[in-house]
């Protein structure tokens, strides 16, 4: 955020008041105006990222970095996250427009009165598992049982774990690190297996293995999540949006990434091009983008109803959303999707 | 002129026996873990290989802790000249002073986080919230610390409370305000830094010493991390040091904590 001295102590001082909500700047998202030149002025989009640019947020830097956002009338600015993100918040609030989140957490969002539409895949399974030394004779999730596991305490697949298996295990706060992993043998952890096994192998420890959420039967996405009202107003900037996303997720996974990895990079510094064509190849090899099963990639971006049917039976299985709450369509549709038969 | 040499001399030589211990330490470890507390050299060649990182970092780390800080200087001053005009202000409002200091950060953080947004406001409300309570206290502390005799004899002298207050009670409540501003001065940065961690942002690669430090610890940088701590702490010693030569300038003419007989 860019602010200049004087606003900022105003808004240091308001914030203080608890005057901070209505004195806040926030951005209008205008439809697009044709400007008296007759070229179309670009619609302003914020996407919040979860974490700081890593490969994870591909289609979207490439896309950026193409140009491909701007060739179809739009301003993106891709705003980092980092310890505190709070994706959902930022867009509900219609701080972002659209954000990067985590499917069943966002279902539970929802329930509890947040505006949120999922709207896109970025990943077809989130990528968060359990990783494991390779030596750990845990072979299955019911081996968990008793057990301390280092993991984001509101991650909603321990929950499911729990119930599931009637097994119980102890949590420790997540603190984004890796060094216990790497100098604890038995230490378990939940990680992105796309990022964390790279800087684990760095540290000097063997490649680990991992317990993966979705053989457990837990079927979430990573996904895109738009603020409903601006998307109901913005239906063509959101439908461009999705067009240029999804041809830059391709560009990414079969063309060049080298755009795509400059960007982040000059976001953050501490990208180095081997841990970029780390998380990349890994995003390719284990089909997250295209779908662990898929033959093409026609599947990109690509939500299915039913398996949000699934979720939503899994949130009401835990009792944290009474049965019947939500519909699949109060949370998830596919009508901002580029129309199917494209290659 | 011996004492001098003994005060540089006596915490270098801590130094060295702290750093030795160190390396003994390090090699004392299983090799499996010595990475945790890594080769010093390695901690020094961490300054070498993320210098630019760690330098705009540190930048944006000292400007958001010196506007916390500072803001927290004038609302205090403010602050403390209410809080000293009467004892019924005192009683009513004192209470939510320790409230400000006690209510913690990482619940205010998420709240700041969608009311301001994240980033240099952000952080520099959390350095302000951290920095403010010693500093209140203690200038209001100064302010009522004036000796019964010397009011009495402005008062016989029919001075006004403007007179009072600007040539007795501020200059008594001076030691104790920088002696706030010392307290402060160590926690802004170490504030700035949490405050960073919490509810900084990354955004144009501009982030400060809070977000460098979980992005070396994601990706297990550890000597980079010991870097990024010596930096903060370099932050705090170099705030400590402005505060201590602008209190000297101020005090060292009249006020006995600066008269010669002290060692």
């Amino acid at each position: 955020m860019n602010i200049n001295r004087p606003s900022l102590v105003f808004s240091t001082l308001a914030a203080l008041l608890g005057l901070s909500l209505a004195a806040c700047a926030r951005k209008d998202p205008a439809a697009p105006t044709v400007a008296a030149n007759a070229t179309p002025a670009l619609t302003p989009i914020t996407v919040q990222l979860d974490w700081v640019p890593e490969p994870e947020h591909g289609g979207l830097f490439q896309a950026q970095a193409r140009g491909w956002f701007r060739e179809a009338g739009l301003d993106v600015t891709l705003m980092p996250g980092g310890a505190n993100a709070l994706v959902n918040q930022r867009v509900a609030t219609g701080q972002a427009q659209l954000g990067q989140g985590e499917s069943v957490t966002t279902l539970l969002d929802v329930h509890k009165g947040l505006p949120l539409l999922q709207i896109a895949a970025v990943f077809q399974n989130d990528p968060s598992v359990f990783l494991l030394h390779a030596d750990n004779p845990i072979r299955d999730f019911k081996d968990l049982a008793g057990r301390k596991i280092m993991a984001r305490p509101g991650w909603i697949f321990l929950d499911y774990l729990r119930q599931k298996y009637a097994i119980d295990f102890t949590i420790i706060p997540f603190n984004f690190s890796v060094s216990n992993f790497i100098a604890d043998k038995e230490f378990i952890q939940q990680g992105y297996y796309i990022a964390e096994p790279y800087f684990i192998t760095q540290g000097g420890a063997p490649a680990p293995k991992y317990l993966y959420a979705w053989d457990a039967g837990y079927d979430s996405y990573a996904v895109l999540i738009a603020n409903p009202d601006w998307a109901k107003q913005n239906p063509a900037a959101l439908r461009a949006f999705l067009d240029a996303y999804i041809r830059g997720w391709r560009d990414y996974l079969e063309g060049d990434p080298t755009p795509a990895h400059s960007a982040m990079k000059q976001a953050n510094p501490n990208n180095t091009d081997a841990f970029l064509a780390f998380s990349r190849q890994m995003i390719i090899d284990e089909k997250l983008v295209i779908g662990r099963d898929a033959t093409d990639t026609t599947r990109i971006g690509r939500l299915d109803p039913a398996r949000y049917a699934r979720q939503l039976k899994i949130v009401e299985d835990l009792k944290l959303i009474p049965p019947g709450a939500l519909k699949v369509s109060d949370v998830m549709t596919t009508e901002y999707l580029p129309p199917l038969p494209k290659m | 002129m011996n004492s001098r040499l003994l005060r540089w001399f006596l915490p270098l030589a801590f130094a060295s026996l702290l750093l030795l211990g160190w390396q003994l330490l390090h090699h004392s470890l299983p090799p499996s873990r010595r990475f945790l507390l890594p080769d010093l050299s390695r901690i020094f060649a961490a300054f070498r290989e993320h210098g630019p990182t760690l330098l705009s970092a540190a930048r944006y780390t000292a400007w958001t802790a010196l506007a916390g800080f500072s803001l927290a200087a004038l609302v205090a001053i403010a602050a403390s000249l209410v809080l000293a005009s009467s004892h019924l202000v005192r009683t009513t409002l004192y209470p939510y002073l320790m409230a400000l200091q006690m209510v913690p950060i990482i619940i205010i953080a998420p709240i700041l986080i969608l009311w301001v947004g994240p980033g240099a406001p952000s952080v520099i409300i959390v350095t302000f919230l951290i920095s403010f309570f010693p500093l209140v206290v203690n200038t209001t502390q100064g302010l009522l610390s004036v000796e019964r005799g010397q009011v009495d004899l402005f008062r016989m002298g029919r001075a006004s409370r403007w007179q009072e207050l600007l040539l007795l009670r501020a200059p008594a409540a001076l030691p104790y305000f920088f002696t706030g501003l010392r307290i402060s001065a160590i926690l802004a940065p170490i504030g700035a830094l949490t405050a960073d961690y919490l509810v900084g942002t990354s955004t144009g690669g501009k982030s400060g010493l809070g977000i460098t430090a979980l992005l070396y610890s994601a990706r297990n940088e550890i000597p980079a991390l010991y870097a990024t701590a010596l930096v903060g702490c370099a932050l705090g010693f170099a705030l400590v040091a402005v505060v201590s030569a602008l209190a000297w300038l101020v005090l060292h003419h009249w006020h006995d904590s600066y008269s010669s007989n002290e060692k």
